[in-house]
């Protein structure tokens, strides 16, 4: 348990009690107290026409003060030197005639000529301590611009609102003011905001919505009759196997489980594990790892019950982030925190060595895009760099990643949202031969993945300057456990080894989420990039920003498709649009690597003119892409592609809450078998259908009803579009479903899902559908003509394909 | 510091609520200082000693150019002890520019 609460134990950043209540300076210096209220405020105007000390002791009509202990004349109550009047609307400094000394007199009486005793002091020089409504600055400092623009920006009219609310809630903060209630709509994401505190409140609620439904969803999720297998592991932990009954709920390595025991053959008894193995083409089981193996019921096999653990850690780190990137002015430079507000700044170029070959070590030539890409990206403090498929981008990052590393002026934080983008970019930095940590969530450890040598968790074995850790791991691995003592020095050794690791470390890559990960959240970052960053939402990519960012590189494709948000209230309300896409809508042009070398050109051609301009290129040839020794009726010999004409209806599916099409379905196994028959391997085909009831269908129906042997039908992927973004296919089958007369068709009607879809195969795209019903949307009416135009649109046997010649429908805006 | 240039800057005092405050701040004062001179107070005489070691020396500057600052000692009251604090005031301001113009005088006489 402890080591859990441990590793997610960080500290939240918050603003210390003396920052100004309206704005959150908190320069000592620059704030003072109101001995009326106690609330400590700042002397910066902001924007409206007096100080913030000065609006609050106007409104609140308080009028004495105390400057802060730490500020240059330490804490000090200001009063009238000769009567002791507190009333700073009446205070002012006299100098002394012939010497340097000034002293604080009130105006009325004690700087009034008819009681000067005293004729060492020019009474006609008073000056008062407040001019032009606002604190003199050598008292109390004015805060620099810089350090205003970064502070909260409080309107005149929020000042008057806060001040009214203080009176009925003395405890109410601005964001009080802002707080939607409960039955009220969530606010919409901006495009620019004033500061960080109005984009925390405008994320806030979005990511806490999104927190509620994913705790919702999950902890809706027990499952009962389970039967189990036990095992012990090779680093002697106990495991569990089990078949999860439930297809609806989708099981991923690393989630947390609770295990529980209610039958009556041994005392009740619960236990937390997480995933270890979820199932696939081998094996339907899935595999968890018991924290503790003490007192384990391993002797009962029947009566189990599983339940979803809900952590709230992925959302607190994001809250954390944005929380941090508000009141720590260390999270980022200022020129990053304007740009992610979305202000437009005065270009600024950074000086660097540029490297006279671009291509880095250990990794492929580049093209000229990719190299206007990493010479451009060095010299900009923030910058996006847009991957259509194919086209290279974690080459072009590590080579980036590379060539950051060899200014030599700090380490390089490389994120992306998943753990497997990560893991191929991690390894391909560690081609460059530079020194490379995979920081994995403590749950992912007994994960195993192509990276593992590089995980901190592994390399903290390997490290020979730490004997004692090295023996107590050696008996933590035969014992299983240690004991008490043992167990505390083994993790006091590893913190110490780990940031040593971490330390020498040139390049850190971690998940978006695990850059919030305790042995990271002290370390600064000056330099971040973020791979796959148009699939992260904001405050997902904001976790590794705020950890020191001055340069950030945005690397990812704003037209496939964007992050995956559970909640339809926070995505409606903007959570879906990735960082990268607002500040593409802000104005900010991507660099566009621009040739591809995945898709025969015929493949390319339709997406290049519909997505990109025209712009892409072909870095493969057609002759590179013609697989001869494949035998496949193709309807036009040199265009591995066509659209299959389909017109049988779609059905509701068994569960009630998706679609299947049998027809499609029937063509779907007719076009596998024959690539399955030419020789083509099941894993070099990939199935696509939009959806789950089609999919569960697709795959019933071709280990049953296929006329080869179903092993081999059983290797075959069949998944969703979004399950194959960031991947690729030698050959591709899509099955639309869709087919109805009325309706929308659902999922397809978005742009990004259709150009994910028609860019996965890198031989062979086979679309099966229905052009009449497809026709209707304005896109699909373009593929189809597409199509059509190439001699590609075709209905009939396979083994003799002819034109289609259906008429298209007129197409019409579809609303989903 | 890191410079940064915003393209673009909201005015300044633009508010209705901002027009409110510069009034509420000018009938203050107004009314802080009326209200003292129709009390009675009991404060007769002004009387503030400068301490000797203070006396007759020439102003001291720190710092150079734009940032110059001429050193002050603020007297204050610790209870009813005298004590006295450093206090840089920047050259640009009325006090300093006058003691350095004094000096300036009194290095010419
Ligand atoms: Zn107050
Ligand atoms: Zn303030
Ligand atoms: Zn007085």
């Amino acid at each position: 348990e402890d080591a859990e609460e441990d590793e997610e134990g960080f500290a939240l950043s918050d603003l210390p009690q003396h920052a100004c209540k309206y704005c959150g300076l908190h320069d000592p210096a620059s704030v003072v107290n109101c001995n009326m209220c106690k609330r400590w405020f700042c002397n910066s105007r902001g924007h409206t026409s007096g100080s913030h000390i000065v609006n609050h002791l106007v409104r609140a009509k308080h009028n004495t003060v105390t400057l802060h202990k730490d500020s240059p004349l330490g804490e000090t109550v200001l009063e009238c030197y000769n009567c002791g009047s507190r009333n700073v609307f009446l205070l002012g400094f006299i100098p002394a005639k012939a010497d340097s000394v000034v002293v604080l007199l009130c105006r009325q009486p004690c700087a009034t000529q008819s009681i000067a005793k005293d004729q060492n002091w020019d009474l006609s020089q008073w000056q008062p301590l407040i001019s032009d409504r606002c604190f003199l600055n050598w008292l109390v400092k004015v805060p620099s611009d810089a350090e205003q623009m970064r502070a909260r920006h409080i309107t005149a009219q929020q000042i008057n609102s806060l001040e009214e609310l203080w009176k009925d809630k003395p405890d109410a903060v601005l964001e009080d003011l802002e707080q939607p209630g409960v039955d009220e709509e969530v606010q919409e994401v901006l495009l620019t905001y004033d500061d960080a505190y109005q984009y925390q409140n405008i994320f806030g609620p979005l990511v806490k919505l999104e927190a509620d439904y994913d705790r919702r969803l999950k902890e809706s999720q027990s499952c009962d009759d389970i039967v189990v297998r036990w095992d012990v592991a090779l680093n002697r932990k106990r495991i569990v196997y089990f078949q999860f009954p439930r297809q609806d709920i989708r099981i991923m390595t690393g989630d947390e489980l609770l295990l529980k025991y209610v039958g009556e053959l041994h005392r009740p008894w619960s236990g937390v594990g997480h995933v270890i193995k979820v199932p696939n083409n081998e094996s339907d089981e899935v595999c968890i790892e018991l924290r503790s193996s003490s007192h384990v019921p391993s002797e009962c096999t029947h009566n189990f019950v599983i339940e979803f653990v809900w952590k709230p850690t992925t959302f607190d780190r994001m809250q954390n982030a944005m929380k941090s990137f508000a009141v720590d002015e260390r999270a980022v430079s200022l020129y990053i925190y304007h740009c992610l507000l979305g202000k437009q700044l005065e270009e600024q170029v950074i000086r660097c060595n540029l490297p006279k070959r671009l291509p880095a070590p250990g990794l492929p030539e580049l093209n000229s895009s990719q190299m206007y890409a990493v010479k451009t990206v060095l010299q900009r403090p923030l910058s996006l760099i847009q991957g259509p498929p194919g086209t290279g981008k974690t080459v072009t990052s590590a080579s980036i990643v590379y060539h950051l590393v060899q200014q030599r002026q700090g380490k390089v934080l490389v994120c992306a949202p998943s753990n497997i983008a990560v893991d191929q970019l991690c390894e391909k930095i560690h081609r460059t031969g530079l020194k490379v940590l995979r920081v994995a969530a403590k749950s992912r450890e007994a994960i195993d993945s192509s990276v593992a040598f590089l995980a901190l968790h592994n390399q903290i074995r390997n490290v020979n300057t730490y004997p004692e850790l090295q023996k107590l791991q050696r008996l933590k691995d035969e014992l299983g456990e240690l004991s008490v003592s043992d167990e505390r020095r083994f993790r006091a050794l590893s913190r110490a080894c780990e940031n040593e690791l971490l330390r020498h470390a040139d390049v850190v890559c971690c998940t978006c989420v695990g850059a919030g990960d305790r042995r990271l959240s002290r370390m600064t970052f000056r330099y971040v990039l973020i791979d796959e960053s148009t699939q992260a939402t904001e405050p997902e990519s904001m976790v590794p920003i705020v950890l020191g960012a001055k340069q950030c590189i945005l690397v990812g494709d704003h037209c496939q498709l964007g992050p995956v948000v559970m909640c339809k209230k926070a995505a409606n309300a903007g959570l879906s649009q990735s960082l990268f896409e607002r500040l593409v809508r802000l104005g900010t042009r991507p660099i566009r690597l621009e040739v591809q070398y995945r898709m025969h050109p015929a493949l390319s051609e339709f997406p290049s003119n519909t997505f990109y301009e025209g712009s892409l290129q072909n870095g493969v040839t057609a002759a590179e892409r013609l697989n001869d020794a494949v035998d496949f009726p193709w309807p036009r010999a040199d265009k591995p592609m066509f659209f299959y004409s389909a017109t049988g209806q779609e059905e509701i599916s068994a569960s009630g809450t998706s679609y299947l099409n049998r027809t499609e379905a029937a063509l779907v196994e007719k076009v596998v078998t024959r690539f399955l028959r030419a020789g083509v391997h099941p894993d070099q085909i990939g199935i696509i259908t939009p959806y789950e009831g089609q999919r569960a269908y697709l795959v019933q129906y071709m280990q049953f009803n296929g006329s080869l042997r179903s092993s081999l039908y059983e290797k075959l992927e069949v998944a969703s579009v979004d399950a194959f973004q960031g991947r690729e296919k030698d050959y591709i089958v899509l099955s639309c479903v869709r087919a109805n007369e009325h309706q929308g068709i659902g999922f397809l009607n978005d742009p990004r899902r259709l150009n994910v879809a028609m860019t996965r195969s890198k031989y062979g795209t086979i679309i099966i559908g229905n052009p009449k019903v497809l026709s209707k949307q304005p896109l699909w009416h373009d593929l189809l003509t597409h199509f059509r135009e190439n001699d590609c649109l075709v209905e009939g046997p396979l083994e003799n394909l002819r034109p289609c010649l259906v008429h298209f429908s007129r197409p019409r805006v579809v609303k989903q | 510091e890191e410079q940064i240039k915003l393209l673009s800057q909201r005015p300044v005092g633009d508010e209705p609520e901002d027009k409110d405050f510069v009034e509420e701040f000018d009938k203050l004062m107004a009314s802080s200082l009326s209200t003292r001179q129709l009390q009675p107070t009991k404060v007769t005489s002004l009387d503030v000693a400068i301490p000797m070691h203070l006396k007759n020396h020439p102003p001291r500057t720190i710092g150079d150019g734009q940032k110059q600052r001429v050193v002050f000692t603020l007297l204050t009251k610790k209870g009813n002890k005298q004590t006295h604090q450093e206090i840089d005031v920047p050259v640009g301001d009325g006090l300093a520019k006058r003691m350095l113009e004094r000096q300036r005088q009194e290095a010419e006489e």
